[in-house]
């Protein structure tokens, strides 16, 4: 049985914007990642469709130095304007193992037999390196942070890999403990798109942090569906956990609705382009974490 | 969680269409019976709803107010526009999401709404077929659904095994001989195992429904294990509208798809009878029933 305590504190970990920036510049300290960049070990990571410990996936020297320039990019950024999902960062990860995958997608992943570790698959690829090295590893750094509470007071929930649900983020079909990880993730996310949009450094990043804000929102607007559903064995999952998530989805809900309180349909469609949009659902999940 | 309890049944003050396609077989039963529906009807367009409506706590339909919790809504939306990576701009994906998030929330007030949007259709539906044949057992327990195997939830397959674009319910796709594993994505491909027998198709209104095209072969059996199957849905599901097909052999009933715009019975003689007869009775004894 997890505890309430262990997992209101997750929850508090995963509400970037709620600690002033000011208290959290400390912590992020000298702007730089703290984890270990693993270029070259022999580890063959589970679960994904390429030999992580093949020669043919190691980044070459070229490439090396821009995945560096791209991680140092990121670190600063979120120094700057989301530094307690930086301290996150430094507190959960502790190596990322960096590799090529000549068909793989690019990528990042977590596994529970690997915590404190993750890999990061082509992210010398994205147009928008550094954005995308934020949300990677701030993703994977969520699952360790849940790993971890999980094994300091009991699992969230059935770890089996059967039956799948359908993510209302990503679409694909996920064993129940990895859609109760993505619940946390996909909040974490949120507060953290929601942070770094505040301050964009150009039109592209603001348009690619709506972007990802509304994609986090959009999946929130149907999870109850999910959980309600008598397909859904809500018994599996730990009851103070599923309140968690029940809560995390009112949140998200609410700071949506408040950010558009429009009359019609059409003014809906077009309020996220608004100027001020951000801002609000920022300003709407800060209210509810109150 | 909704449950069955006693109640009076649901008398709505208006029924609410909201459609998209005017040829849909769904809209133009409704719109040329409205007098037989026995509450007055309302007919509100995709454009209309979009720029036409003002959505308060009561809705205000061309200067007429609408009480969700007085009205039957009758959802008819467009279908085809999933919300996948495609050609959409950025924008545009954003506007559509924020469209569909809100409906979803404006439309489940209503006291009675024939479907919710869903994350993968704004009219409501069950998703892709692996989302069908994962899902649907577990909401109808015994109900059977081909074997199956996707990249992502591998699975050894024996038989005759065809591989189809689960987005098409429509489609059985091709035998996976005939259709290179490269020919379909990763994240659209499905293989199965092709059940014995051809697909009969079963259209329901919640707990009304007919067959447009019973085979000969059906035995009485087969017939009620597939109304029991679709009773059991209605039961729990809140898509209210539905076409079902299944592959029909010497045994028992597969489910193949579950649809909710009527493909193939839609154009059937009795459909329009359906739509009226089924939305009556649903509305009544399904819009009575409360959230627990």
């Amino acid at each position: 049985m997890t505890s309430r305590s262990g997992v209101d504190a997750v929850l508090r970990e995963l509400r970037f914007g709620a600690l002033p920036v000011a208290a959290a510049v400390g912590a992020a300290d000298d702007a730089r990642f703290r984890f270990v960049m693993d270029f070259d070990s022999a580890e063959r990571w589970p679960d994904v469709p390429y030999d992580t410990a093949a020669p043919s996936a190691r980044h070459d020297d070229v490439m090396r130095a821009r995945i560096g320039s791209v991680l140092d990019e990121a670190a600063q950024t979120m120094a700057r304007r989301a530094p307690a999902a930086l301290r996150l960062v430094n507190s959960q990860l502790q190596r990322v193992l960096l590799r090529h995958g000549e068909n793989a997608s690019g990528g990042s992943a977590s596994h529970r037999s690997h915590v404190g570790c993750c890999l990061l698959t082509n992210l010398h690829q994205p147009t928008e390196s550094a954005l995308v090295a934020i949300e990677a590893v701030t993703h994977e750094s969520i699952h360790q942070l849940l790993y971890r509470t999980e094994q300091a007071g009991g699992n969230f929930c059935d770890l089996a890999e059967t039956p799948t649900f359908r993510s209302p983020w990503s679409g694909a079909r996920l064993p129940m403990h990895s859609l109760v990880h993505a619940c946390f993730v996909w909040f974490g996310l949120l507060t953290l798109w929601s942070e770094l949009a505040l301050e964009p450094a150009s039109d592209d990043e603001a348009a690619h942090s709506r972007g990802r804000i509304a994609h986090c929102l959009f999946g929130f607007a149907f999870l109850d569906d999910l959980l309600d559903s008598p397909a859904f064995p809500a018994a599996r999952v730990d009851p103070e956990v599923l309140e968690v998530i029940r809560g995390m989805s009112v949140a998200a809900r609410r700071a949506t609705r408040a950010a558009e309180p429009c009359a019609t349909l059409r003014q809906v469609a077009s309020a996220r382009q608004g100027a001020g949009w951000p801002a609000a659902v920022a300003t709407g999940l800060a209210r509810d974490g109150r | 969680m909704i449950v069955p309890r006693r109640s009076d049944d649901f008398e709505p003050d208006l029924v609410l269409l909201l459609y998209g396609d005017p040829h849909d077989a769904v809209t133009r039963a409704l719109v040329s019976g409205r007098s037989q529906l026995g509450w007055p009807l309302l007919a509100v367009s995709t454009q209309q709803l979009i720029d036409g409506i003002e959505l308060e706590d009561a809705w205000t339909v061309a200067g007429r107010r609408v009480e969700p919790q007085r009205t039957a809504l009758i959802n008819r939306l467009p279908l085809e526009d999933r919300l996948e990576p495609g050609d959409a701009t950025a924008a545009g994906t954003m506007a559509r999401q924020a469209l569909w998030s809100r409906l979803r929330e404006e439309l489940g007030r209503f006291r009675y709404s024939s479907s919710l949007p869903t994350a993968t259709s704004i009219m409501g539906c069950y998703g892709s077929l692996l989302d069908q044949w994962e899902d649907l057992p577990r909401l109808v327990p015994g109900l059977l659904v081909p074997d199956h195997s996707a990249p992502s939830l591998p699975r050894a397959l024996h038989g005759t095994v065809f591989s189809v674009n689960r987005w098409t319910p429509y489609s059985l796709g091709k035998p996976l001989d005939e259709a290179p594993a490269a020919a379909l994505p990763a994240a659209a491909r499905l293989d199965y195992v092709l059940p014995e027998g051809s697909l009969v198709h079963l259209a329901q209104v919640g707990d009304t429904m007919f067959f447009p095209n019973p085979p000969p072969t059906m035995s009485a059996s087969q017939q009620q294990a597939m109304v029991n199957a679709a009773r059991a849905l209605a039961a729990v599901s809140p898509i209210r509208i539905l076409e079902h097909a299944f592959f029909l052999g010497k045994g028992a009933p597969i489910l193949y798809s579950s649809f909710p715009v009527p493909v193939l019975s839609g154009a059937h003689a009795l459909y329009p009878e359906l739509v009226k007869q089924g939305l009556r009775n649903d509305i009544k004894k399904w819009g009575g029933r409360r959230p627990a």
